[in-house]
């Protein structure tokens, strides 16, 4: 048995399965065919998930897992009145207080206004999205300054004049998106007080439908709560529109934020009377419900890749019955000089493993290129991790050896004899 | 003169249970080898030759009777240890040769050490002796088609003797050849045994049996010995 294990065997195994595979190129290639899309077709779809997975999970980890996001639904005048509901809708300032107080978790709250009104100096294609917030928005986004200063608390109490660009909106401006320098928004003139460092943003909730759950940061320009009274609004933001667009709840911890959800569907139950105009955003759950979507889409997608695979091993199968009928007498020969029932099955074997793992490679490969076409036209976004490797490899190695036991069983269950004496 | 014999066949029968019926190919044989013989068994086509030389090279086991291979009962032992036997005390040369098409004289002559325990640098010299001994060392890289009749039987020579074998076993080594290659052939096979081998030949060919120092004769299954 040791034999078999020796460095010298093996070279001289490896040796007689290239070479038997490499007399027959053509035939060698299109066994492993089917292999080679199989893994091909199993790395692209793994990194595309992984990379899926990564810009979805990254998206959700920008909103904060330790906050909980409230956000005004739109809804129509029949769903108010049969709501019993006559006055106002959506999210209000008193909504903030009440949950401001709804449990010593929440440490901090944000609260954002957004807003429709002109600006100048910008092109038709920069749309910069207007908002009015409190500062503590900005603190709780993390998002910094990378010129220029912070909105502060003062400046919300005062009701400066005062705004801060996003970085592509600084851009556009050229030298009058510079700190210091002014800006006309909604006819109101406002003070560049800083630029906000852009963040990778972004990613539209894929899982529950178009809900944007973060912003384009650098294509933003916050004002501080409360100025937006001094705009001229396209449409006029207090009562139609509700008073505020969305609310921010910072808590102490990732599991207080779950923990923490029917007390607050409570509280705005009780204050919105029974009415959703509202909508209560859990990064941490939707986080859970990413990875859970994420670890079915990968089953799914093994399974497809695993039909490939399974077919292009009985394709190999099929190919090593047909070798071992057209070698028999080699295996007499070889048993002739003295090699044991183990020994054919080792050859065979590695004959099968030798095209798999080629294939197994070659199929990496292709599914990297696959990868990179499909990230450089479709504009999809893939990542490579070592499981995407690992997976298809040696799945590629299982499929060699499954597909080769049965040929390599019955070339060395062949009697020496009958072998010696075919034609 | 002999020491003990390095085969030894017993009350061997071999039967063959077909459709038809049960063919019986060998009958109660009796025979046996000792070291430094030349023995050649001739007969009829279907007479049981070559299966008695499948017994006796360990290909075949004997449907009833012992058959004793240097001391060692090959009926009791397993498929592994017959394949063990095979390499270590038996060479055999075929009537066509039996050489791997797309393997080299070198490899070809190899083959058996890919199969055994000694590592490259103790077995490469012997392959060299043994193609030097069949005069194919100009051969070395050729493949088996580029050789002519004579030249596949030697390398297939080289290949039996290159693990020096206690039994070296021929089954119509000339049936291929024509008289001048057989002759260059069968001379071989005496250098072989004038330097100490142990051969065991099959032929239906008298003029080949006759170089052979014993000669026995099989008929319908039956070995006897000829004066």
């Amino acid at each position: 048995m040791s034999r078999l294990f020796s460095i010298s065997y093996l070279r001289g195994l490896y040796g007689i399965a290239s070479g038997s595979l490499l007399r027959h190129r053509l035939r060698s290639f299109l066994s492993i065919l089917g292999i080679i899309c199989g893994v091909a077709a199993v790395f692209s779809t793994l990194s595309i998930g992984e990379g899926a997975k990564r810009e979805v999970l990254a998206g959700i980890r920008q909103l904060g897992l330790d906050n909980i996001i409230v956000r005004r639904i739109r809804i129509d005048e029949s769903q108010r009145l049969a709501a019993g509901e006559s006055n106002g809708s959506g999210l209000a300032l008193k909504d903030v207080l009440l949950l401001r107080s709804a449990s010593p978790a929440i440490i901090d709250v944000a609260y954002l206004k957004e807003l429709q009104v002109d600006l100048s100096g910008l092109s038709k294609e920069l749309t910069p999205q207007v908002v009015a917030c409190s500062p503590s928005y900005l603190s709780i986004q993390g998002l910094t300054v990378m010129r220029g200063r912070m909105m502060v608390d003062t400046d919300e109490k005062k009701k400066k004049t005062i705004c801060l660009l996003g970085e592509n909106v600084a851009m556009e401006l050229g030298s009058g998106g510079n700190v210091g320098e002014h800006i006309r928004i909604g006819g109101q003139v406002f003070l560049i007080a800083g630029i906000v460092r852009n963040v990778n943003a972004i990613a539209n909730d894929r899982q529950s439908g178009s809900v944007a759950l973060a912003r384009e940061v650098s294509q933003m320009i916050f004002l501080p709560f409360g100025t937006h009274y001094y705009l001229d609004m396209n449409i006029n933001g207090t009562f139609e529109n509700g008073e505020l667009d969305e609310v921010i709840l910072k808590m102490s911890s990732e599991e207080n934020a779950e923990k923490i959800v029917p007390l607050l569907q409570r509280t705005l139950g009780l204050s919105h009377h029974t009415v959703r105009d509202y909508q209560l955003i859990v990064p941490w759950q939707l986080m859970r419900q990413a990875k859970n979507t994420q670890r079915i889409f990968n089953l799914v997608l093994a399974a497809i890749g695993g039909i490939s695979l399974v077919v292009g091993g009985i394709g190999i199968m099929n190919v090593l019955l047909a070798v071992i009928s057209e070698r028999t007498r080699e295996i007499g020969i070889r048993r002739a000089v003295g090699a044991t029932r183990k020994d054919i099955i080792a050859q065979f074997l590695a004959e099968a493993l030798l095209l798999t793992t080629t294939g197994g490679l070659v199929g990496i490969l292709a599914g990297f290129g696959c990868s990179l076409i499909i990230a450089r036209f479709a504009g999809w976004s893939v990542a490579v991790s070592p499981l995407t490797i690992v997976i298809p490899f040696l799945t590629s190695v299982v499929v060699g050896v499954c597909s080769g036991v049965y040929p390599a069983i019955k070339a060395g269950r062949m009697d020496p004899v009958q072998a010696l004496r075919s034609a | 003169m002999f020491a003990q014999p390095i085969a030894r066949l017993r009350g061997v029968v071999k039967n063959y249970h077909l459709e038809g019926g049960n063919i019986h190919v060998l009958r109660d044989v009796d025979f046996s080898v000792c070291p430094g013989e030349f023995v050649a068994i001739t007969g009829a086509s279907g007479s049981g030759k070559s299966t008695l030389l499948h017994i006796c090279g360990c290909l075949d086991r004997p449907s009833e009777g012992t058959y004793e291979l240097a001391g060692e009962n090959v009926g009791l032992l397993s498929d592994d240890q017959l394949a063990d036997l095979r390499q270590n005390y038996i060479g055999f040369v075929f009537q066509d040769f039996n050489l791997l098409p797309y393997a080299s004289v070198y490899e070809n002559v190899a083959l058996p050490f890919l199969y055994s325990t000694l590592e490259p640098g103790e077995w490469k010299p012997l392959v060299l002796q043994a193609i030097d001994d069949v005069g194919l060392t100009q051969r070395l890289r050729h493949r088996p088609s580029a050789l002519s009749g004579g030249e596949r039987q030697r390398v297939a020579i080289a290949r039996a003797i290159v693990c020096k074998p206690k039994l070296i076993l021929a089954d119509e080594p000339t049936g291929n050849l024509d008289s001048v290659t057989s002759r260059e052939i069968l001379t071989l096979f005496l250098r072989l045994h004038d330097n100490g081998a142990t051969i065991l030949l099959v032929t239906h060919d008298q003029d080949v049996a006759g170089i052979a120092s014993r000669l026995m004769t099989m008929k319908d299954g039956r070995l006897s010995e000829k004066a």
